[in-house]
C-alpha cells in the first residue's frame, strides 16, 4: 500500500481546520494553527515525535475505537495550561494556580473537543466510524505507557497514520499540541479513496 | 422549570449550569456524571427538560435515552457530532443535538424550542 504524503497532508489540513475553530469558540479568542504535520511512521518514530515536546509535561490522552482505533494526546506547557483554564473558565489571565479537579475537567475536555472535531472531520471525508473514549489526565512520563498501549493493540513493527496539530491563541498566552495517532487501516482508507 | 444536566465533565456542567442560571435563575437543577445517573435521577426529580452527553461512563447518553423514553424532551450535547450518533440519537427521540464547543444563545434557544418556548430570563418556568 503506497500512501503519498502530499494525500495525507490534504486530509490532515481539512481536519486541523475544525480544531482550530473548535478551540476559538472555547476559548473566545482567534485561534492560530502554529504548525499541521501528517506523517505514516513507525511507533518507535512515533515516540521521538511525542516525547521531543520539550517541557510540555500536562498531556491528556483519550483512547480511539470502533472501526479505526487509536490514541489522542493534548500536550502542552504548565503555564499554557493555566491559562487555557482561565479562559476556558473565563477568568482573568493569571487567575488560576494550581490544576485543581475543575481546571483537570477542563483540560480533558478540551481534548475531547478538539479531539472529536477532527475526528468528525475525517468521519464525513472518509465514511469511517471513530469513537473518543472520555479523557484522562496522564503525566509526560505517562507517554510511554501510551505508546506501550499502540504497541499492544497494534504490534511492535505496525506503522500508524499521525496528525499533529499546534494551536496558539491570538493573544499568544496559550499553546497546544494534539496527537491523533490511528491505526493503519486509515492509510489504507486514504489510498482506496485516492485510487478511486 | 426542572432540569437535568448529564456530563460525565465537571467543567460541562458547570458550564451548562452557568448558561441555564443566566437564562432562567430559578430553574432547579439537578446533575448526573454517567447515563445511569441520568437514569436515576431522571426517576427521581421528573425534569421538564434534560441536557445529556453522549460519552459517559457506565451507560452512554444514548443508552440512556432510550430507557428515558420520549416523555420528557431530551437535548443531547456532544462533542461526538458523527453523523451515525446524530441519527441514532434523533430516532431514540431526541428533540435536538447541539455539538460541542457550542454558542451560549444555542443552548438557550434550544431549551426554549424543546419546551414551547418557555421565555429565557424575565419569564422563567416553575
Amino acid at each position: 500500500m503506497k500512501l503519498e504524503p502530499e494525500v495525507l497532508a490534504d486530509v490532515a489540513q481539512k481536519a486541523t481546520q475544525s480544531s482550530s475553530r473548535a478551540l476559538s469558540v472555547l476559548v473566545g479568542e482567534e485561534v492560530t494553527v502554529k504548525t499541521t504535520q501528517a506523517s505514516y511512521l513507525s511507533l518507535d518514530s512515533l515516540a521521538d515525535l511525542v516525547t521531543s515536546q520539550e517541557g510540555m509535561n500536562i498531556v491528556a490522552f483519550s483512547q480511539l475505537i470502533s472501526g479505526i482505533k487509536g490514541a489522542a494526546l493534548l500536550i502542552m506547557g504548565h503555564e499554557d495550561s493555566l491559562h487555557l483554564v482561565d479562559a476556558l473558565l473565563q477568568k482573568p489571565l493569571g487567575t488560576t494556580k494550581v490544576l485543581g479537579d475543575m481546571e483537570k475537567s477542563a483540560i480533558k475536555e478540551t481534548l475531547n473537543i478538539l479531539s472529536n472535531s477532527q475526528i468528525t472531520s475525517l468521519t464525513k471525508n472518509l465514511g469511517v466510524t471513530i469513537n473518543v473514549m472520555p479523557p484522562n489526565l496522564i503525566t509526560q512520563e505517562h507517554v510511554a505507557s501510551v505508546l506501550d498501549y499502540l504497541a499492544a493493540q497494534q504490534g511492535e513493527e505496525a506503522k500508524v497514520v499521525a496528525f499533529e496539530t499546534s494551536l496558539i491563541t491570538t493573544g499568544q498566552t496559550c499553546q497546544v499540541t494534539m496527537f491523533l495517532v490511528f491505526d493503519a487501516e486509515l492509510a489504507n482508507i486514504i489510498a482506496q479513496q485516492e485510487q478511486a | 422549570m426542572k432540569i437535568l444536566i448529564a456530563d460525565d465533565s465537571e467543567f460541562m456542567r458547570v458550564l451548562l449550569k452557568k448558561i441555564v442560571q443566566s437564562a432562567w435563575p430559578d430553574a432547579e437543577i439537578s446533575e448526573a456524571a454517567t447515563g445511569q445517573q441520568a437514569i436515576d435521577s431522571y426517576g427521581a426529580n421528573r425534569p421538564d427538560i434534560i441536557l445529556m452527553d453522549i460519552m459517559m461512563p457506565e451507560k452512554t447518553g444514548l443508552e440512556a435515552l432510550k430507557e428515558i423514553g420520549s416523555e420528557v424532551p431530551v437535548i443531547i450535547i456532544s462533542a461526538a457530532d458523527q453523523d451515525n450518533m446524530i441519527e441514532e440519537a434523533r430516532s431514540l427521540g431526541a428533540r435536538d443535538f447541539i455539538a460541542k464547543p457550542f454558542e451560549q444563545t444555542k443552548v438557550i434557544e434550544s431549551i426554549q424550542t424543546a419546551l414551547g418556548g418557555a421565555q429565557a430570563s424575565t419569564d422563567s418556568h416553575e
